[in-house]
């Protein structure tokens, strides 16, 4: 089998795919029961980027660890949904995770879940925009330059 | 080339039953007590993990854990670990894995936890 082939012969996702960029945007309650959905999302969209499997482990719980850190910024008078969008390009997925936040929320920076995020992504962008917490997470396939 | 964009709501699908599958079960094996956990081990089962594992315990002092079972793990699967194993220390008692999966193995390596758990390289343990 090639390098990049999924099944045998058949070549490269990236050589048969008719699409440059995708996004796919998903919205869940901010409950942590639906933390799984998006970790199944996050393999996914890895798997459509051609990352290798190690990436896509990394990536399924770096998203899951943004949500643990958003979760508990949730504005209970707001719309309490956990909004992911995936941009999927050639050996490259970046993921936005966000949530309307209580006023002046901010992620935790001291405890373990920002400790791994962190770890397993050095780039790792949190955004506070008036009522609104993102976190940007970014994986290009190993052994590709950033 | 295209660019493509897709839009889903899970607001009104009631996924939790489905995606969450998480189990729990005790035995003894040589006078030693072991859990076994299966399934994922994330922030909506820490909770039921602790509850199952302190009335497995009770008021033994040692405890083997076996996570060859767990397919997934984050941080507050971790937290969980390590407020079981402080508890057995507070009692003079400890933890120890009978074995662990690549994804506790995974976890524990990437925040420097698996000496503290006796893990060896490749998920070995140690006796």
């Amino acid at each position: 089998m090639n390098e990049g082939e999924l099944v045998p012969g058949v070549g490269p996702l990236s050589d048969r795919r008719e699409w440059d960029v995708a996004t796919i945007k998903i919205e869940v309650p901010a409950l942590p029961d639906f933390v799984a959905p998006l970790r199944s999302a996050t393999r996914s969209a890895s798997a459509l980027a051609d990352l290798a499997v190690d990436d896509i482990e990394e990536l399924q719980i770096a998203v899951d660890e943004a949500a643990t850190l958003l979760l508990p910024l949730v504005d209970p008078r707001g719309p309490r949904m956990l909004e992911a969008r995936f941009q999927i390009g050639d050996g490259e997925v970046q993921i936005s995770l966000a949530v309307y936040a209580v006023a002046g929320a901010d992620v935790d920076r001291t405890g373990m879940a920002w400790i791994m995020l962190s770890a397993l992504d050095p780039s790792v962008d949190v955004r506070s925009e008036s009522d609104c917490v993102t976190i940007v997470i970014t994986r290009v396939r190993s052994g590709r330059s950033q | 080339m295209s660019k493509v964009t897709l839009l889903v709501s899970f607001t009104s699908i009631r996924l939790a039953a489905t995606v969450t599958v998480f189990q729990v079960g005790s035995s003894t094996h040589s006078g030693e007590l072991v859990v076994s956990v299966v399934g994922e081990l994330d922030l909506a089962s820490t909770d039921e993990f602790l509850a199952e594992v302190n009335d497995a315990v009770g008021d033994e002092q040692n405890l083997k854990l076996d996570l060859s079972g767990v397919t997934f793990m984050d941080s507050t699967g971790l937290g969980a670990l390590i407020k079981v194993r402080n508890r057995l220390v507070d009692r003079g008692g400890a933890l120890s894995f009978v074995a662990v999966s690549a994804a506790v193995e995974r976890v524990l390596t990437l925040t420097g936890m698996a000496e503290t758990f006796g893990l060896e390289p490749e998920g070995q343990v140690d006796a």
